[in-house]
């Protein structure tokens, strides 16, 4: 009777997956040196690359997605975020959808995949997206997969630092 | 104890030494068994030979091997030398299962966690007219992918 329950319901779901995400705004304003919001201590290494000289933190969450299903994080008026976890590996790698859906330029139009990837993370590494035009700068955002998915603590966490 | 010359060292001739008598290898033991009923020191002398003799069969018993049991005797030393030692092939069974199985764990380690790299990218796109998307390793281990809009292109 329990083996027909248990089959019956099937594998019990994985885990959600939780990535850090720190969306940012990046300018050129002729600042030398290059200038860091002090918030974004820990992103700082994966910005120090680009080609700007200003960067400010628009807003910092901790996502926290279950696995082929979109979960949104809304950046600004113009930029969302959807991440959906598509597998993981037993090494902790995980293979992830990721898109910046804009509004439809036109009423009544779909809304436009400003930016869709699929990438493979490793825990702890973080990935950058960016090149879309935001306020005379640019969006960037940076992203990484947290080691620890079941710490509640994290989860749903969203700050604004930076108003449009 | 007074010295005879039937004695060991006081005999004249050794033919009729005492001991000799004792060990029954005299050729002529009547002169000398008449002797030793008659002489006290001959006759001391034979009690300790007795006791001695006695003695040493207490002590412990003396196995012969005959000539006749000598091929069935080495036969067995050479099938024991022989015989394959099975606890040798056990012991050596277990350390290369022990061995195959440390590499196959450190495998399965290796291939289930691997060496913690960099993530990929395994697709990128955009639906912005004009622009495009590339994607890249940096030095720090960071990967970035990036639109290339178009000069006209804002949101």
């Amino acid at each position: 009777m329990l083996v027909v329950v248990t089959a019956a319901k099937g594998p019990p779901p994985p885990p959600p997956i939780v990535l850090s995400m720190v969306a940012v705004h990046a300018t050129k304003e002729g600042s030398s040196p290059k200038s860091y919001d002090p918030a974004l201590k820990e992103v700082r290494a994966a910005l120090e690359d680009l080609k700007f000289d200003t960067y400010r933190l628009i807003c910092t969450q901790t996502v926290s997605a279950r696995h082929n299903e979109e979960s949104k994080v809304a950046i600004s008026p113009d930029y969302t975020l959807y991440v959906k976890p598509l597998s993981k590996d037993p090494g902790g790698k995980v293979r992830v959808s990721v898109r910046i859906e804009m509004p439809p330029k036109k009423e009544g139009e779909k809304p436009v995949n400003a930016l869709s990837t699929t990438l493979v993370i490793v825990p702890g590494k973080q990935f950058v997206l960016g090149g879309l035009e935001l306020d005379k700068g640019e969006l960037v955002i940076v992203m990484a997969l947290k080691d620890d998915p079941h710490n509640p603590s994290v989860h749903g966490s969203l700050r604004f630092r930076f108003s449009f | 104890m007074a010295k005879c010359r039937y004695t060991k060292g006081g005999g004249r001739d050794p033919a009729v030494d005492i001991e000799r008598w004792f060990d029954g290898e005299s050729a002529d033991p009547e002169p000398i068994k008449r002797h030793v009923a008659e002489c006290a020191s001959c006759s001391a002398h034979l009690a300790q030979l007795e006791t001695v003799r006695k003695g040493v069969s207490a002590l412990s018993r003396h196995e012969e091997i005959r000539d006749a049991q000598l091929p069935a005797f080495m036969t067995g030393i050479r099938e024991g030398v022989e015989r394959p030692v099975r606890w040798r092939g056990v012991w050596a069974f277990v350390s290369i299962a022990a061995a195959a199985l440390i590499v196959a764990a450190s495998v399965l380690f290796i291939i289930t966690n691997g060496p913690r790299t960099v993530n990929a990218v395994e697709s990128c796109s955009t639906e912005l007219e004009g622009a495009t998307v590339s994607s890249y390793a940096s030095g720090n281990g960071v990967t970035t992918v990036w639109v290339n809009l178009a000069p006209d292109d804002i949101p």
